[in-house]
């Protein structure tokens, strides 16, 4: 290992200078406020799941931050390093072992945040610690993957443009084939469109049924819309490595494209890290002022219902649900109320599970976590909370409007075996969707086509 | 057998090593995946065509692919592999686990 002067790695040299810029006056406020009181600790997922073991505790984990700033920009830490436990690291091993405490052991789901009497906002600080060690090339070995995939090709699954067109034309074929209507359309790149909407990749590159489902609710609606070309994923890695260049480069393609294109609103569809990357910390990454509007799918669908333009009905939505809410979504973009509505109207058993809303726990796949392989076998063990919690329902289907957490709770499903269904607002939206006279119009008005053509 | 213990297996249920993959490793990985009643000729065809792409280009094939070159529909392959492409298809064909919001 090359080292400095003073006998420190030059990545944990690195890792301390950038520090000093990395802190923003919101972070100082985080990193000095904490009183250590343990109001936190009951309410972190890892340590509910692993009682006894005080390591999970947020307060822990953020001191293994916080004594780096203590030891290097704060002036307690100067005069009473000892008191205020300043410390510091030295080797590569010991970034190594900051890597598992910042990747592998907190989600930055931000539920000690809000139970924090001080405002100590934890998972701020602590994608500011990721993005240093990223910065020196240390991170779980699938969030460099997915990183590289965003900044290289585009999307954080390295799907090709022409599998992506070959989709949406694939889908458009199966809308005309239900709707009976050859004239249905997914239009890509249509300029002056009403809505410009995005998606995630996993949508396109593994199942695509969310893609249909959403055409199918835009048809009934009758909307002006179009999906980008380029630009499409409204994912974000950067949020979860602690890069604000690269979340900076992702949302600045969406937002170049619905100039391009001069799309009036940006639908986001359901995905909580996408939404607040996109929606929320995007313009500040990217340095960005936009012009248009933007806002979830879930709220796009629950005003068609409201205003008529789809009608939906129920009972086609059979069986037991409850709703789970992704921390992005509900923590951090206050978007609780409008799902719940949503779902109100599209099925009849709606039950909640508790805690919810802002409280509610974690998928426990959040901030990336679904890509850091080495972590998967503790991040399971710390999903037992989100498993009793699911199950104490007493439902077989849990709803979210997230594509990570679908993919988090089928993982923890499987794991406790609670045998339960995960699914999104859009399929249950586009089941209920009351299509029959539409369809029954299209049949009429193809076949006086057909004979038309016939009789010439 | 050697080949099924759990060391094998990267993430609980998927291969870590795409070499380990057989025949035999294919059958376990398919009980695994909700497959009952073993694998038939429609279930091979979608194995050796995902394993054939993921040896050219290191990464699963996109769904559309899957479906246009096997010549089956999305309901036909969710019927083959209940736990779907990934947890199914990708899973029975030895693949590691993808990366991403997965
Ligand atoms: S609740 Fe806030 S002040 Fe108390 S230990 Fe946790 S982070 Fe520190
Ligand atoms: S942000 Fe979430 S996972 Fe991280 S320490 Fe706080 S409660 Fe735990």
């Amino acid at each position: 290992m090359s080292t400095t002067t003073n006998g420190r790695s030059y990545k944990a040299q690195k890792v301390i200078d950038r520090m000093g810029q990395k802190l923003t006056r919101q972070m100082v406020g985080s990193l000095a406020a904490c009183v250590h009181c343990g109001q936190c600790t009951d309410s972190c997922h890892y340590v509910l799941s692993n009682p006894g073991d005080p390591t999970f505790a947020p307060a822990y984990k953020a001191d293994r931050i916080r004594k780096l700033f203590k030891k290097h920009y704060d002036w307690t830490g100067k005069v009473f390093p000892k008191w205020v436990k300043a410390g510091t690291v030295q080797t590569d091993e010991d970034l190594e072992e900051l890597k598992d405490i910042v990747f592998g052991k907190c989600t930055n789901c931000r539920r000690c945040t809000i139970n924090c009497p001080m405002g100590v906002d934890l998972a701020t600080f602590n994608r500011m610690a990721r993005g240093l060690l990223c910065h020196v090339g240390i991170m779980p070995e699938g969030v460099e993957y997915v990183a590289k995939e965003q900044w290289e090709i585009g999307n954080q699954m390295g799907v090709l443009k022409e599998d992506y067109i070959e989709t949406i034309e694939w889908q458009e074929e199966e809308l005309q084939d239900e709707m009976e209507d050859p004239n249905a359309r997914i239009p890509v790149d249509k300029v002056n469109s009403e809505i410009v909407y995005v998606i995630n990749p996993r949508e396109i590159k593994h199942d695509p049924r969310s893609v249909l489902d959403a055409a199918k609710i835009f048809y009934m609606a009758g909307a002006d819309y179009t999906m980008p070309s380029e630009g499409w994923d409204m994912t974000n890695f950067g949020l979860f490595n602690g890069d604000d260049e690269l979340g900076g480069a992702v949302a600045g393609r969406v937002y170049d494209k619905v100039e391009e294109l001069n799309g009036k609103k940006l639908v986001i569809s359901e995905c909580g890290h996408g939404y607040r990357s996109t929606r929320c910390e995007g313009p500040n990454w990217a340095k960005k002022d936009i012009a248009f509007d933007s806002e979830s799918s879930v709220i796009t669908m629950l005003k068609y219902i409201k205003e008529g333009k789809i009608k939906v009905d129920k009972t086609k939505n059979p069986g037991s649900y409850t709703f789970h809410d992704s921390c992005n979504n509900a923590r951090s973009c206050g978007l609780t109320e409008e799902p719940r509505e949503l779902l109100s109207l599209v099925v009849d058993d709606f039950r909640e599970m508790y805690p919810n809303r802002a409280e509610n726990y974690c998928c426990t796949g959040g901030g990336g976590a679904m890509s850091m392989a080495e972590y998967r076998p503790s991040r399971l063990k710390s999903a037992k909370v989100k498993a009793d919690q699911l199950s104490a329902t007493g439902t077989k289907t849990v709803v979210t409007s997230c594509h990570n957490c679908v993919d988090g709770l089928t993982d923890l499903i499987g794991h406790y075996k609670l045998g339960m269904d995960v699914t999104q607002l859009v399929n249950l939206v586009a089941n209920a969707l009351v299509v029959d006279e539409k369809i029954e119009e299209n049949r009429k008005i193809h076949s006086a086509e057909t004979s038309a053509t016939a009789a010439q | 057998m050697e080949k099924h213990k759990q060391e094998n297996f990267h993430c609980e249920d998927f291969l870590s090593d795409f070499d380990f993959w057989t025949v035999d490793v294919a059958d376990k990985l398919a009980r695994d995946s909700d497959i009952s009643g073993g694998l038939t000729e429609s279930h091979w065809k979608v194995i050796m065509y995902v394993r054939d792409h993921f040896m050219k280009y290191e990464k699963g094939p996109a769904v559309v692919k899957v479906v246009k070159d096997c010549g089956i529909s999305f309901k036909e392959l969710c019927d083959l592999f209940p736990c779907g492409l990934v947890r199914g298809a990708y899973k029975v064909a030895g693949l590691p686990r993808p990366q991403g919001c997965i």
